[in-house]
């Protein structure tokens, strides 16, 4: 263990020495920071979703949280949907029909609704926010028009016409949605980074003669290659974090279910497995190519089927347990964690076979030399 | 053409003293795409004691490097055995590398650490239970001081060489394995260097070194290994190498020796 903390400080000595490190990896993470402020404050903020109340039983119904999401209305679940509409809090609510009858008494926009002629009256205070809210209700479609009156407010004075509504076939919708990309594109982002790194101080080490000069020592080879990816991965981690740390200044302006899109450890797993995954990957490049040309060339081939894989991931075209894709293509906890135990399972494999190789890959090179 | 030095023993006797290297019937053979396997080293016996200098000498491909590989565990031999330090290098490698300095033409130094942190470096990597502590006293022993805390990357050719052998001596090992380490020196450094591995020989550290300047190898080793084609062909002192060929000079003794030409003396 000695052995391998020394090699791992070793390796972020000289990490921290390479002027790539900043350039390639710390600086663009670091520039994205201000351009997510600036982002957020002067994009995102000006098109913040509306506050829609809905009962505190609807993230249950995910046909219209969905769909109001897909609106850029914000659901935000109160007990009383509509004391909060009446109370000004918000500029819509979501009101169940159970409880129509109760409130109509004390509530004249409620006069003449019937939801069971299938028409549903909207109110809203600009035909803007009318139209969002008639689309969000036919996305919503059947199920959940069934049980529910859909008001939006503000003007109540004003009796907007009686839309009707078609029912629409609602596919379930995913828990993690589009913006869940963003996390297959870090890995891609850093770790297409960490290929020049790793695959080509790997072959430098050699050609330079560190590797054979490490390999005479009491360390092992094995040490020697852990040490390597832990510290890359390390850097990468950080670079991941500061890439995540836009997305959270990103979404933290706004409201609504893109907050859901950072919760889960299980999440921040697969993509860190991920990453470890590439790292291997690479190391096996920078430890079998005998230069840097062979580097590139064998790393473009890695790279590409990186890609590949993330992009069957992201199409949804492969299931969560795939390495790689497994990251983009899980939407559950449960399939996260299933992605960041292939990812782990083939990253320690792939540095196990690349260590015991090496021992066999300065045979080979010595060879290669008699002949 | 092998084997016709009826009268130079092709093993020296044995050292008064127990051997730090011991090599017996090593045989490395490298797989050819086509045809029988080259033999790199072919059944070569020798031995180096604690306090002496053997120097290995052959022409280019003769199976120098190989030789010193596999006592450094960079490769296993393909059969025979062979010691470092009492530690078989196939059963117990990680000891052998334990008790060995080991510089090569193609081993080398992480560019971006300071020699200070390189020496720190290989006496952690070798457990001294003091690294910087050795560190500091190699730079003494190596007289590194005046550029201690210079990165490997900006040191000149000599500088760095002697800060790799530095580096290769800094856990104090009983055996060292130099290949050619004054290649690519000028005069100066070269003195400088063989100083180095002098002063190591006489803290009584075993060396091998192989070389292709007979004048060094004149000068620095106490006995002098000739391999030929992967076959030991001699192994006597400079002296007595001379005496026996008939030569004048040890370049005019390795010669003969290579060409196993008898001289007028022979016998």
């Amino acid at each position: 263990m000695r052995a391998l903390w020394t090699l791992l400080r070793l390796e972020v000595r000289r990490l921290s020495r390479t002027a790539q490190v900043y350039t390639f990896v710390l600086l663009p993470a670091l520039l994205l920071l201000p351009v997510g402020v600036f982002l957020g404050v002067t994009v995102v903020s000006l098109d913040q979703p509306d506050p829609v109340a809905v009962p505190a039983h609807l993230p249950a119904e995910l046909p219209l949280a969905w769909a109001l999401s897909r609106e850029d209305l914000a659901p935000r679940p109160v007990e009383d949907p509509a004391a909060a509409w009446l109370s000004g809090e918000v500029d819509a609510a979501v009101i169940a029909v159970e409880r129509r009858e109760g409130l109509a008494a004390g509530n004249p926009a409620l006069e003449g609704v019937d939801p069971a002629a299938w028409v549903v009256r909207v109110l809203a205070t600009d035909d803007e926010a009318q139209a969002r809210l008639e689309a969000a209700v036919e996305r919503a479609g059947d199920d959940v028009l069934t049980d529910l009156v859909v008001l939006a407010g503000g003007d109540l004075e004003r009796d907007l016409e009686v839309a009707h509504v078609e029912v629409l076939d609602v596919e379930e919708p995913p828990v993690f949605p589009v913006e869940a990309g963003l996390w297959a594109y870090a890995v891609f982002l850093v770790s297409l980074v960490g290929f020049f790194m790793l695959a080509l101080a790997g072959v430098a080490d050699r050609n330079e003669g560190v590797t054979e000069a490490l390999l005479v020592t009491p360390a092992r080879a094995w040490q020697v290659l852990l040490a390597r990816l832990l510290a890359t991965l390390g850097l990468q981690v950080v670079a991941c974090l500061l890439f995540v740390g836009n997305v959270v200044l990103l979404l933290a302006q706004v409201e609504g279910p893109h907050q859901d899109l950072l919760r889960g450890p299980a999440q921040v797993a697969s993509l860190v497995t991920a990453s470890a995954l590439c790292d291997a990957l690479y190391l096996m490049v920078g430890t079998w190519s005998p230069n840097a040309k062979a580097a590139n060339n064998l790393g473009g081939l890695v790279m590409t089927g990186i890609l590949g894989l993330l992009g069957l991931g992201v199409a949804d075209l492969a299931p969560a347990w795939l390495p790689l894709a497994g990251v983009a293509a899980a939407s559950t906890p449960v399939e996260h964690l299933q992605a960041t135990g292939s990812s782990a399972l083939l990253s320690l494999l792939v540095v196990a076979a690349t260590a015991a190789a090496l021992d066999r890959r300065v045979d080979l090179k010595l060879a290669a030399e008699r002949r | 053409m092998r084997g016709g030095w009826g009268s130079i023993a092709p093993v020296s006797t044995h050292p008064p003293q127990a051997p730090a290297i011991e090599v017996r019937d090593l045989t490395r053979a490298w797989p050819q795409p086509a045809g029988p396997p080259l033999l790199a080293v072919d059944g070569a016996s020798f031995t180096v004691a604690p306090g002496e200098i053997v120097g290995l000498l052959g022409p280019n491909g003769a199976g120098k490097t190989t030789l010193m590989q596999v006592l450094a565990t960079l490769t296993p031999p393909t059969s025979g055995s062979a010691a470092v330090a009492g530690f078989d290098v196939v059963r117990a490698p990680g000891r052998v590398r334990a008790h060995l300095g080991y510089l090569s033409t193609t081993s080398g130094l992480p560019a971006r650490l300071t020699c200070r942190e390189a020496l720190g470096l290989f006496a952690e990597l070798h457990g001294l239970p003091h690294p910087r502590a050795a560190a500091d006293e190699a730079i003494g022993r190596f007289r590194l001081g005046a550029f201690a805390d210079r990165f490997v990357e900006g040191l000149s050719t000599g500088m760095r060489q002697r800060l790799r052998i530095a580096c290769a001596a800094v856990h104090r090992p009983p055996v060292l394995v130099l290949d050619e380490p004054t290649a690519g020196l000028d005069l100066m450094a070269t003195d400088d260097l063989l100083r180095e591995v002098e002063a190591l020989r006489d803290e009584g550290a075993a060396v091998l070194y192989s070389t292709h300047l007979m004048d060094e190898a004149d000068r620095l080793c106490d006995r002098i290994a000739v391999l030929y084609e992967g076959r030991l062909r001699v192994v006597a002192s400079p002296t007595a190498l001379r005496e026996r060929t008939g030569a004048p000079t040890l370049a005019e003794a390795f010669r003969r020796v290579v060409r196993q030409e008898p001289s007028a003396g022979e016998g």
